[in-house]
């Protein structure tokens, strides 16, 4: 059996690379500059890279969101706030219908607010955010 | 039997926030004490969409080249990084154009002082990370990268040349899952990136070939 020429790894006939990012740099005519070229599989979300923001209060320990694999998680998720606003923007949410928790305290004296992005709730570091 | 209830609103303008606290962060004091308090929902959220966007954050991949050793056919690799660490602190924002500049610049890797080097045993399960900027893997050259971007379609495009063109050289996006890896935003499907844990079920995978 011949062994695989660098084209065979670019175009999928072997499936080494066929699944990754990766391609074989080998400078031979026909693996050419675009054959071995890795391609972003989308649109750069790096200029405005934050799609959702996850508000969390201690308030709100009753929510749940659904992880990977389908499984639920609790959180405490007060809202989700998409970002579909262009960058410089003002990202404001409004509820006219309002999303309710319920809450197992009689008296609020202090609570908590927490920022979170995206899906796998990384937290939002100071530096990230606006003043 | 009607049920009454009556709504009340908490106004918060995160910049009264004590001096010192964190901007993500924050604990609310209520002058006065809601009582009997059952649901609670958000009303309004406001934020400025001025997010920085290069803060602690790096892109890695992995370089892979065919060698012959002793009649043995045999895989070199290593593990290489460029860090956004080194940039203005006072811009707090590079727009996609800027991004690819930075990253060429750093590809070019003049003078040796951008990529960071992490040795891959030949077995290909321990990672080193040797402290040193360096392009190569075992004895080959560096490879010219060439990193573009499309703005009319917004996707970002890497290109590699290998030098010698008898081996081949395999080039691999790689994120070490610390959340600091700039590929996904970049629009690079996470589940296509190598990961530590991954590497070395493809090494075994390569080696077969």
């Amino acid at each position: 059996m011949n062994s695989p020429t660098a084209l065979d790894y670019n175009n999928g006939t072997n499936q080494l690379l066929k699944n990754v990012y990766g391609k074989d740099m080998r400078d031979v005519t026909e693996n050419t500059e675009k054959i071995r070229s890795i391609y972003a599989g989308h649109a750069s979300k790096h200029e405005n890279h934050i799609g959702k923001i996850n508000l969390c209060s201690d308030l709100a320990s009753d929510s749940f969101i659904m992880g990977e694999n389908g499984i639920l998680r609790k959180t405490d998720i007060l809202e989700s706030i998409v970002n579909d606003v262009p960058k410089f923007s003002h990202l404001h949410t409004s509820a006219d219908t309002l999303y309710f928790h319920n809450l197992n305290r009689s008296d609020v004296t202090k609570f908590d607010l927490r920022l979170y992005e995206g899906d796998d709730m990384k937290a939002l570091v100071d530096e990230v955010l606006p003043n | 039997m009607s049920e009454t209830s009556s709504l009340k609103y908490v106004h918060v303008d995160s910049v009264n926030r004590r001096a010192g606290e964190s901007k993500s962060r924050i604990t609310v004091q209520v002058p006065q004490a809601l009582e009997n308090c059952s649901r609670i929902a958000l009303k309004s959220f406001s934020i400025p969409n001025t997010f920085s966007n290069k803060i602690n954050k790096k892109i890695e991949w992995i370089e892979m080249v065919q060698t012959v050793e002793n009649g043995n056919n045999i895989w070199k690799a290593a593990l290489f990084t460029i860090l956004l660490n080194d940039l203005d602190p006072n811009q707090q924002y590079l727009d996609n154009v800027n991004l690819q500049s930075v990253h060429q610049t750093k590809f070019t890797n003049e003078a040796q002082a951008f990529i960071l080097k992490t040795e891959i045993s030949d077995d290909g399960l321990a990672f080193t990370n040797s402290g040193q900027f360096s392009h190569s893997v075992g004895s080959e050259t560096a490879m010219p990268i060439t990193i573009t971007y499309d703005t009319e379609n917004f996707i970002f495009k890497i290109s590699g040349k290998q030098n010698v063109a008898t081996k081949h050289k395999f080039m691999v996006l790689f994120d070490d899952e610390s959340d600091q890896s700039l590929w996904p935003t970049m629009g690079y499907h996470n589940n296509k990136l190598i990961k530590k844990t991954k590497y070395h079920s493809f090494y075994l995978k390569l080696i077969r070939v």
